[in-house]
């Protein structure tokens, strides 16, 4: 079938700047063939379909995006990476809804204020919903474990509706789940959160390994 | 201000890897839709509203740009909106503002998506749209959030995986009669159960597939629409509304910002009672229990639409048909323009050009889209 990969010729690489070559060359070694035979079966199957001109030759040509980040991450973010390396989960409480903000901000979205009054969470909860997941970012490699995550609420954060039964706020994150069979997860379920050992954490989300139920 | 026109509409078929440029797929739709006007020539078109997912896709910032000669803006105007999976609908928002304003007699809305391109998956992309310092660390997949709310949903209405599989079967189904979809075919509620698990409860057939695809709708102001054809589709309500981008401080168990979105549209359109004046509902099904979480907000009644599809009542022949298009499910899924898809086919369904889809005696019909980090809702209502 005819698709055609484009690859860059050593002599066009030498006459480029050194750092376009080199992503020139890593994008030829690293996108490599991909999916180069579901293109030829794409174009095969839309050859025989679509209204109109397809080209005679589809050809592929390779592109990476190489670029890195460094974020600061502001005065409440800050403050909420520095307490879980303490172990704790750090908020913010808003003077005129009364909210408990995790994670935390300076303003309040709901009464559209400055929010400057500093909280300690310990960050025991219940699961507001899980799931399992078997696979990562990569959808295509099943993870070799599947993986419970879970959004959890802190206790005494719970803001319900009027009139009905939903909630209309809870401070609470994204995590996996530990030490529990997927089997015997429930929405409600009472959790707590596990740390690494204090020398191991750097400030981070992943200072948390996970969050594991409250047995007894 | 003065009332709004769908004159026309036209798409390309939804693939994976379809062959084309984006340009290509864009100045198609974009004809196809001016050739159903009776040949319109461009030079009739005051300005483009377009709309497209994230540049990261087509590997090209700026990529209005990329719509430019298409859509044919060379010396006119032209805009981009973006909502995420909400864009779609949200360009006819947006578009509606334009001539709705005055300021445009006659606007072209263009949406598209090239999601093939990013190697080995656009899934990849999509863990970019996740807060960056506390969520992206933990290794996330767009999958994931969604696996979470079908749980949260189904929690709160106790609803088994077997109910939400048959929108699945349902709209893949619609999709067999619409000639640009992707993925229509015949399966069962046990295909949907048996297929890989992704994100428990999530299967493979339960989501919809990334596509390559381009959408265009013709507006225009009232007096225009009606020298341009005898079958105006008229968008009589239009809103967006928002929820907060920390999905993890809310209730995932109702879609309140579609339900807000709804209610302000509908006002506008003078509609009163939704479940007795609405004909045809195009709510968003990126996934298959989306369609009954969306539905639920447009009814205004959590928990309504799954009670309706165990009656059969949102299939085509059914008295609240859903998704008669066949959906993102079942037509594909290229984000920005699978909304629009589902503004365009509001317009066939009300001027009776929806051939084998058509809905019978639809008059009034809801179109609806959802996106960013699941906390946008935007709706247009339509009536012929």
């Amino acid at each position: 079938m005819s698709v055609r990969l484009v690859k860059f010729r050593r002599e066009t690489l030498a006459g480029l700047d050194e750092g376009l070559a080199g992503l020139l060359s890593r994008a030829t070694a690293e996108v490599g063939e991909g999916r180069i035979s579901s293109w030829a079966k794409a174009l095969e199957e839309v050859k025989g379909r679509t209204e109109f001109e397809v080209p005679e030759t589809l050809v592929v040509t390779p592109y990476l995006f190489d670029f890195r980040y460094r974020r600061s991450t502001g005065v409440a973010l800050t403050r909420f990476l520095e307490g879980l390396k303490e172990g704790k989960f750090v908020g913010t409480r808003c003077s005129g809804c009364g909210r408990v903000l995790i994670p935390p901000r300076t303003f309040c979205e709901w009464c559209f204020r400055r929010v400057d009054e500093w909280i300690e969470h310990s960050g025991e909860g219940e699961v507001a919903t899980y799931s399992i997941a078997h696979i990562g970012t990569n959808p295509k490699v099943r993870l070799p474990r599947p993986e419970p995550i879970a959004v959890i609420w802190f206790e005494g954060t719970k803001v319900l509706r009027p009139n009905s039964k939903t909630v209309a706020h809870a401070a609470g994150i994204l995590h996996r789940l530990g030490e529990v069979d997927p089997q015997e997860i429930r929405i409600g379920m009472r959790v707590r959160p596990v740390w690494r050992p204090k020398e191991e954490r750097v400030g981070s989300i992943t200072d948390v390994l996970y969050f594991a139920p409250v047995r007894g | 201000m003065r009332r709004v026109a769908i004159v026309g509409a036209g798409m390309t078929d939804f693939r994976s890897m379809l062959p084309h440029s984006s340009p290509e797929m864009i100045r198609e739709a974009v004809k196809r839709c001016l050739d159903d006007v009776g040949s319109l020539s461009i030079r009739y078109v005051d300005g483009v509203l377009c709309a497209s997912a994230p540049d990261a896709f087509d590997g090209y910032h700026d990529k209005v740009s990329i719509a430019n000669e298409a859509a044919g803006a060379i010396g006119k105007p032209i805009t981009r909106v973006f909502v995420g999976g909400g864009s779609g609908v949200a360009a006819a928002v947006s578009g509606w503002y334009h001539v709705a304003s005055g300021l445009f007699d006659t606007l072209l809305v263009v949406a598209w998506e090239k999601m093939s391109p990013p190697y080995p998956h656009a899934q990849k992309l999509f863990q970019t749209i996740f807060e960056p310092v506390i969520e992206q660390p933990l290794g996330p997949n767009l999958i994931w959030i969604f696996a979470l709310e079908m749980r949260r949903y189904m929690e709160a209405h106790n609803l088994s995986k077997e109910l939400i599989a048959e929108v699945a079967v349902k709209n893949k189904a619609n999709a067999l009669d619409h000639p640009h979809a992707q993925l229509g075919a015949k399966i069962t509620v046990e295909d949907v159960l048996r297929s890989e698990v992704m994100v428990w409860p999530v299967n493979r057939l339960d989501i919809s597939p990334t596509s390559d695809g381009a959408v265009a709708i013709l507006l225009a102001s009232e007096d225009v629409a009606r020298k341009l054809t005898d079958t105006p589709v008229w968008i009589d309500g239009v809103a967006t509304c928002l929820d907060s981008q920390y999905w993890t401080n809310r209730d995932l168990a109702f879609p309140y910002y579609v339900y807000l979105a709804a209610q302000k549209a509908y006002r506008m359109a003078g509609i009163k009672n939704p479940l007795k004046e609405v004909d045809v509902w195009e709510p968003y099904d990126p996934f298959t229990y989306k369609e009954l979480h969306h539905l639920d907000g447009l009814l205004g009644k959590p928990g309504l639409a799954p009670k309706l599809l165990k009656e059969g009542q949102l299939h085509r022949d059914g008295d609240y048909p859903a998704s008669p298009s066949g959906g993102l499910l079942g037509v594909g899924n290229p984000i920005a323009a699978a909304g629009l898809m589902k503004v365009a086919e509001l317009y066939w369904q009300l001027s009776e050009r929806a051939g084998k889809r058509q809905v019978p005696n639809a008059y009034v019909g809801v179109a609806q889209a959802w996106g960013d980090l699941m906390q946008v809702g935007t709706v247009v209502v339509c009536r012929r």
